[in-house]
């Protein structure tokens, strides 16, 4: 048994190894997707475009000018006129206008809210809204006057963000590719591996032979198990040593979670290629899997926004725990302890995949 | 009068550094010229056809096509002639009758004379009860019918077929021809490719390709004089003919022997060698006419063709000039044994009812039509498919239910070409090995002895991918035989390969059923089946004929008879059948 | 009805019937475009619906009750009372708080000394929620400090948005799903359908017939382009009346753009076709040249303004990110003429130059 599943694994490796199309399949979508989603994908704040509308024409108004252009958020460019502001919106130049009003210095003085319009282009609301905190935390601590209080003064609010201080995507979105392209990997290779035995013709050669059906099932999944920990293991030292990305939880903890997703979508993928009869077809089923898991899993976006019944479907989703663990270990420092509430439902997703893998390949394979 | 095509030192390559498809060819076709063009896999039949499609350029030469220029004129003669790609080039999603109509609409029929044509060309190919069937569903033989139907929708000036019976059984090549004269007029030029040296010779005037050139353009029978005198048959004793075959083998100005209809054909290289093969165990010798398959041959092994042949020649071999002892199977239980095996696949009953056994060291062939149920009962008999009713018992196993050992005791060697292209030759050889639970050493032991045994060593570690035809073969069966099972099923194991490799898979073939092993294979050839001890002919699920291809040919000959081969018998079986269901 | 019409319509019906008979072409053809309408248009959300704060009070004082029936009164929040830090801390270490509100002891004292401060301590795992979740909580913080009437915050920011005054994402991000969905019909699908042809040899087929290069181009180019315009026409009706996102623009520039970047993809999908002719790589090289752009590269989700300086220039090839930009313009601001013309005419010339490219592929040759 152990010589014909050892000779089995060292053969799906090896055709993988040599196959142009499969490399392609199994090692560009890591490399792309590592960097286009480290790079494109950010909620983050950094040097928009900003137009600034100065009425008001006074040293303080400057002042306030020159703390928005210290702040990296943003960049700054100058109108000079209400409807170049119109303008530069409309067109997109800039995501959003501060226009100091007539009057900013005066009231200023005078001990009264100084007023600061912010315009902001809704068709980007999610920047949007990060520009108005950004001005808002800017202007709270706008005190250019230290003037005697008449009345108590609001207590200022001290934000310290835990985890990730600068509130940078890149941290939020690194660690879970390291589950987002396991899964890929993974799939790719159980996903395509019976369908592209039976477009050669091989999968008659290898019916014939001695091997059990048991032995063929391992023989296709763990080749996937292993690619993918290999790729989640690069992707984990590109995310520590290209990315910063501090590793603050037991790395034992990251690996045993990762072999459990591995092998429970690998019970998915072993089930699709026993399904179907083409690799395109396999193909097209894998899409049909992957995109909704990769969208309901809190990856880009989170999963507390969904409404109620879509929130319930993302629980038999293992690409959801698996995410909130690979977060977990690296951001938050957990450990098995904590995080054993992620790991044992996708154990149970995994045993329930595996069985009706078992299933759907007695039925259609032998 | 123009000729229909006129090449001239036409040349085509697809890669810089490598040899051209095609080079320097020479000739001209006339109109109303029946062409039929042959040679061996990558001899370049495919390039010509496309070339003169108007499907690709050339790139030095000229070309011409009805008049139009092949460089300049492409689009005319794409309009013009009428195509058939070898691949079925039909829409598998669309129904028999989309796909005529289609045709219909891009040749431009309409009207009253357009669905003449449509029903006409649906009777006479025999489709018009699967009108509404998927093209995909249909049988090899009636695809390839509906796709020379549909080209033959409108009457080109020139037809150009490529390979329009590859992997058709005899019965439906013929009726393939018959369409051809029975839907083409006199006026239609053709060019029909053919792997079928048989089919070949009934056309009057043959092509020979070989590496991209011409090395033979004459009729057949000008081919054929130049062998006249050195064809022989050798009546032999009942028994006795492999082992016979093998001595004649080796006598000096032998070239070719093989058997046909219980009795031996022997190529000599010279006429007048009548006494010299008249050995101890020949009953009677007598010159026959010989065939264009003889007349290749001996071009090709002329022009220093090896072929893709392997293994040592007979003669050179030297084993035991001994006869193995006769043997009486009878009282053995057959190792394999099917009794009244059913297969269904919804309503329709492609296995209905068959029986028959097999000894040890029989070669056992299965024959019939495309659809006749012949990989569904190897299919049954390998244990890929489970039988519906009956059984089927491989050394006294049912295979479909078996434990995992009993497979370890058969081999299998696939239709195409079923092994990993990225692995190297050896790799694949050694993954088998493992597979059948070989240890290490005897694993390596084994693929350097079939290495050798099969003539791989110098492509060990290429990959089998892109390997020549022939090769791929070759390492097919080696990898059957990788553990020496006691029952062997070859699924058309020549297919495509010349004749001269043709050979030496069957000098392997029947050196292992000597060496007790027992052999079931099916096949396209039918000069191939003579091969065989015994035959089973299939049709619609069940069988026709059983026996030794002699006794079959002696029963058919007293039905007609003008039957001489197994090939002549098949048809008129077949033919008769189908009068008497009609 | 002339020859060269009746080929093409025998060519268009024999795709389309090909295209309902698939059940890999079937299902992207019209599962896909629905199944992402759903889960995209559903799952995909940049809103958060209930913040989860705890507040630690360890003396309760009349100031410090209003704070929490100020942020009780939001609809953002779900709020949590404490003593003491330490648990909720830890709460807020294992994800289960976005953020801790947090007075010390003498909170009322300093108050009157104005020495006062309130720690926000936020969820930095979830950048972007944490943004959200302090920009809240700076608004409910000020609205208390005013009802206390203190002494106001010495600026006072006067907030409008334009095109989306509700803020919601949905609004953005729904007229930008059309590009998404699009590739799939457009490019994928084409792609795999036209490769096959080229991969069984019916092309081969096809070339060698009386069908003129237009014709076998059209006949190959059509049905996807009609497809994709029904599933432009599906994704504008389901955002109008699932999504309830308000059309301020008008129907025949929606209509132009979508015939503009239906023409990009599959003219993307029948280039790729010809130039591999294979199926399966076809496929993956349009998932990955279309596809993940369009998600990642387009504005769709993510802002093309807070990206690199290399990839915000990348993103200038990717039609996605013209179409969605559009599409935000016609859905949310209207027929804004200016903008509307830059991004229309960078998508005419993308259309022009990859039909050219398409039908190039289709030149009746094998080599």
């Amino acid at each position: 048994m152990w010589r014909r599943l050892a000779a089995l694994v060292r053969k799906e490796l090896l055709v993988f190894l040599q196959d142009p199309r499969a490399r392609i399949v199994v090692l560009a979508p890591p490399v792309i997707q590592l960097f286009v989603f480290a790079y494109a994908a950010t909620f983050d704040v950094r040097h928009v475009p900003l137009a600034v509308l100065d009425r008001d024409r006074t040293g303080l108004s400057r002042a306030f000018i020159a703390r928005l252009e210290g702040a990296p958020d943003f960049r700054l460019v100058r109108a000079s006129a209400e409807a170049e502001l119109r303008r530069l919106i409309d067109r997109q130049r800039v995501v959003g206008a501060v226009v100091i009003r007539e009057g900013f210095a005066r009231e200023l003085l005078a001990g009264r809210p100084a007023p600061v319009q912010l315009l902001l282009d809704g068709r980007g609301s999610n920047t949007a809204q990060a520009v108005a905190t950004y001005l808002r935390r800017i202007a709270a601590d706008f005190r250019p006057l230290e003037t005697e209080a008449e009345r108590p003064r609001a207590p200022p609010l001290a934000v310290r963000a835990w985890f990730n201080p600068n509130l940078e995507s890149v941290a939020f979105v690194v660690p879970a590719l390291v589950a987002m392209i396991t899964m890929v990997a993974v799939m790719g290779v159980t996903g395509l591996a019976i369908a592209r035995e039976r477009e050669l013709g091989t999968m008659d050669q290898l019916m014939v032979t001695p091997l059990r059906p048991l032995e063929l099932a391992l023989g296709k999944l763990l080749p996937g198990v292993l690619l993918g920990l290999v790729e989640g293991a690069l992707v984990v030292a590109v995310a520590i040593l290209w990315f910063e990305i501090p590793l603050r939880g037991p790395l034992l903890t990251l690996a045993l979670a990762l072999l459990v997703f591995a092998v429970a979508v690998a019970g998915v993928g072993l089930m699709i290629s026993a399904l179907v009869r083409t690799q395109q077809q396999a193909m097209v089923a894998l899409f049909f899997f992957i995109a909704p898991a990769a969208i309901l899993s809190g990856f880009a976006t989170p999963i507390d926004n969904m409404p109620d019944w879509l929130q319930q479907v993302t629980l038999i989703n293992p690409l959801r725990y698996m995410i909130t663990v690979v977060r977990g270990v690296f951001l938050r420092g957990l450990g098995l302890e904590e995080l054993a509430g992620e790991i044992w439902p996708m154990a149970l997703i995994g045993l329930i995949t595996l069985t009706l893998a078992a299933l759907v390949f007695r039925r259609h394979v032998t | 009068m123009t000729p229909v095509i006129r090449l001239e030192a036409l040349r085509k390559r697809f890669r810089p550094a490598s040899r051209p498809a095609l080079d320097d060819l020479h000739f001209t076709v006339a109109t109303g010229e029946r062409v039929a063009v042959v040679g061996p896999d990558g001899a370049g039949k495919t390039t010509l056809f496309r070339l003169l499609a108007g499907l690709l350029r050339p790139d030095g030469g000229r070309g011409e096509v009805l008049g139009y220029d092949l460089s300049r004129e492409a689009g005319r003669v794409q309009a013009t002639v009428g195509y058939m790609p070898q691949r079925f080039a039909l829409y598998e999603e669309l129904s028999v009758g989309e796909n005529l109509e289609l045709r219909a609409d891009l040749l431009g029929l309409q009207g009253t004379a357009r669905a003449t044509r449509i029903r006409h060309i649906l009777e006479a190919t025999g489709l018009a009860p699967f009108v509404a069937r998927r093209a995909g569903r249909l049988s090899g033989g009636m695809k390839q019918k509906l796709a020379l139907g549909a080209v033959l929708l409108r009457v080109p000036p020139l037809l150009l077929l490529d390979e329009p019976t590859v992997g058709v059984d005899p019965l439906s090549r013929r009726e393939l021809a018959g369409l051809l004269t029975q839907l083409a007029g006199p006026a239609t030029t053709v060019l029909w490719s053919t792997a079928y040296l048989d089919e070949a010779e009934r056309f009057p005037r043959v092509l020979l390709l070989h590496e991209g050139r011409i090395l033979a353009d004459a009729a057949p029978a000008t081919l054929t004089a130049a062998l006249a005198g050195r064809v022989l048959r050798l009546e032999t004793e009942a028994g006795r003919r492999r082992h016979l075959a093998r001595r004649l083998a080796g006598l000096a100005g032998v070239v070719d022997v093989t058997p046909r209809a219980g009795a031996l054909r022997v190529v000599t290289d010279r006429p007048g060698r009548e006494k010299a093969l008249a050995i101890e165990g020949v009953l009677g010798v007598e010159v026959v006419r010989p065939r264009l398959e003889d007349a290749v041959t001996a071009t090709l092994a002329a022009a220093g063709v090896r072929g893709e042949g392997f293994g040592p020649k007979a003669a050179e071999r030297g084993d035991d000039p001994q006869e193995p002892p006769a043997r009486s199977n009878e009282g053995e239980p057959p190792l394999v044994e099917v009794r009244d095996l059913v297969r269904c696949f919804g309503r329709f009953r492609a296995v209905d009812g068959i029986s028959f056994r097999v000894h040890r060291g029989e070669v056992f062939g299965l024959l019939g039509p495309n659809g006749a149920g012949k990989s569904t009962t190897f299919r049954m008999l390998c244990g890929l498919l489970p039988p519906t009713a009956g059984s089927a018992r491989v050394l006294g196993f049912d295979l479909a239910r078996a434990a995992a050992q009993a497979r370890a005791r058969i081999g299998y060697m696939a239709q195409k070409f079923a092994l990993y292209g990225e692995l190297t030759v050896r790799q694949n050889l050694r993954f088998f090995a493992a597979v059948y639970g070989l240890a290490r050493p005897q694993r390596r032991r084994r693929v350097a002895e079939l290495l050798a045994e099969f003539g791989l060593e110098g492509v060990a570690d290429q990959r089998a991918q892109g390997l020549p035809l022939g090769f791929e073969r070759r390492l097919s069966m080696a990898v059957a035989v990788i553990h020496r099972p006691d029952v062997l099923f070859l699924d058309e194991p020549t297919s495509g390969v010349d004749p001269l490799t043709r050979r030496s898979f069957w000098r392997r073939i029947l050196a292992l059923a000597d060496g007790g092993v027992t052999v079931v294979v099916t096949t396209h050839f039918l000069d191939e089946a003579e091969y065989c001890d015994r035959v089973a002919i299939m049709d619609r699920g069940r069988i026709l004929e059983l026996g030794p291809p002699a006794a079959i040919v002696a029963r058919t000959r007293e039905l007609e008879s003008a039957v001489e081969t197994l090939e002549e018998a098949f048809v008129s079986l077949l033919q008769r059948r189908r009068e008497a269901a009609a | 009805m002339s020859a060269s019409w009746r080929r093409l319509r025998a060519l268009l019906r024999k795709e389309w019937l090909q295209i309902l008979r698939d059940p890999s072409s079937f299902a992207i053809a019209f599962l896909l475009p629905v199944l992402l309408l759903v889960i995209i248009g559903f799952g995909v959300s940049l809103d958060p619906r209930t913040l989860r704060v705890a507040v630690v009070v360890p003396t309760p004082s009349a100031a410090s009750d209003e704070l929490i029936a100020a942020l009780k009164g939001s609809p953002w929040f779900q709020v949590e009372v404490a003593r003491a830090r330490q648990p909720a801390e830890a709460r807020l270490a294992r994800g289960e708080l976005h953020a801790v509100l947090a007075l010390d002891g003498e909170f009322a004292g300093r108050l009157a000394a104005g020495t006062a401060h309130i720690q926000l301590l936020l969820d930095g795992v979830d950048a972007n929620t944490a943004r959200l979740t302090e920009g809240y909580l700076r608004g409910v913080v000020a609205l208390w400090a005013a009802r206390q009437g203190w002494q106001p915050a010495p600026l006072q920011i006067e907030t409008r948005m334009w095109f989306n005054t509700a803020a919601e994402s949905r609004d953005f991000l729904i007229p930008g799903l059309t590009a998404v969905v699009l590739t799939l019909t457009g490019a994928l699908l084409t792609a795999m359908v036209v490769a096959r042809a080229w991969e069984r040899g019916t092309m081969e087929g096809l070339f060698a017939s009386p069908a003129r290069r237009l014709e076998i181009f059209l006949g190959a180019f059509l049905p996807y382009l009609l497809m994709g315009f029904a599933a432009s026409a599906l994704v504008a009706a389901a955002a109008v009346w699932v999504f309830q996102v308000p059309l301020r623009g008008s129907l025949p520039f929606l209509a132009l753009a979508a015939l503009l970047y239906v023409t990009i993809m599959a003219g993307w999908g029948l280039a790729v076709s010809a130039a591999t002719r294979h199926q399966f790589l076809a496929a993956q090289i349009v998932l990955y040249s279309s596809l993940l752009p369009s998600f990642m590269l387009s504005g769709f989700l993510f802002d093309i303004a807070s990206m690199p300086a290399w990839l915000q220039a990348l993103t200038l090839l990717v039609p996605a990110r013209w179409y969605v930009s559009l599409q935000q313009t016609l859905f949310l601001a209207g027929d804004v003429a200016a903008l509307l013309l830059r991004d229309l005419a960078v998508l005419a010339l993308m259309a022009l130059a990859l039909a050219l490219l398409a039908y190039r592929g289709f030149r009746k040759r094998l080599d």
